[in-house]
């Protein structure tokens, strides 16, 4: 009866923790992808924003962090240079979260999206 | 003779955040509230630090994440998407549209996962 001893750790490696930098590359790829030269219509800006969102969790998946959970927020507005404020405030272990956030702004429309990574103990 | 039930301590229902995000927007954004360019950070401030001291006073073993967006009404369209990748048996997220005020839109996100 052979038993395997499992190392757990609590921390996630160096190497494996959530880098902002990374991220910020993925966010802006996928953005610059997906709103280049694309004009502000209200039918198909639901679209975008599901698909910008599902599309950024998906290549997160693929870094292949381990145990982190991710919560990708996208907002995406008709640009007519109104004023916006996002704030926000977050309670968790800031030696292993960390959040990463990307704006796109064009004549038509502009976007920001937000990613917050949670290490899950 | 696992109890496959999680205990009540160790889940968080979406009606409990509901009443605290709710209490903190509407103590700040009243029907009436114009927006105002210099003010509009300090509304965000402490619509965001009431909801989380009152989240994090539920002394329950959850990370949170609470997220506010204020924007001028003026015919502008604005949306909003989530995706997530977590555990849906315990993390769940709130999200609360003030709809009273003409001068402004006021969405207010909360996340939760569980340690």
């Amino acid at each position: 009866m052979a038993t395997v001893a499992e190392n757990f750790s609590l921390r996630p490696n160096h190497k494996k923790k959530f880098r902002a930098p990374v991220v910020k590359e993925i966010m802006k790829k996928v953005l610059q992808q997906k709103l280049d030269g694309q004009e502000y219509h209200p039918d198909n800006v639901t679209n975008y924003t599901k698909e910008i969102a599902d599309t950024i969790c998906a290549r997160l998946k693929e870094v292949g962090w381990d145990r982190y959970k991710y919560i990708v927020q996208v907002v995406i507005g008709e640009q007519r240079g109104e004023g916006l404020k996002m704030g926000c405030r977050c309670f968790w272990d800031s030696d292993t979260d960390s959040y990463a956030e990307e704006m796109y702004t064009s004549k038509q429309l502009f976007c920001v999206a937000t990613v917050y990574g949670i290490y899950h103990y | 003779m696992d109890d496959f039930q999680q205990p009540e301590e160790t889940t968080i229902q979406t009606e409990e955040v509901a009443v605290i995000v709710k209490d903190a927007v509407d103590s700040v954004v009243g029907p009436t509230l114009q927006y105002d360019h210099s003010k509009v950070q300090h509304w965000i401030n402490t619509i965001v630090e009431t909801s989380m001291k009152k989240l994090t006073a539920l002394n329950k073993p959850f990370k949170f994440i609470v997220n506010c967006l204020i924007m001028r009404r003026t015919g502008a369209g604005l949306h909003l998407a989530s995706s997530t990748v977590w555990d849906i048996t315990s993390d769940n997220l709130y999200l609360y549209k003030e709809e009273s005020n003409k001068y402004l839109y006021c969405i207010t996100t909360v996340y939760w996962t569980q340690i």
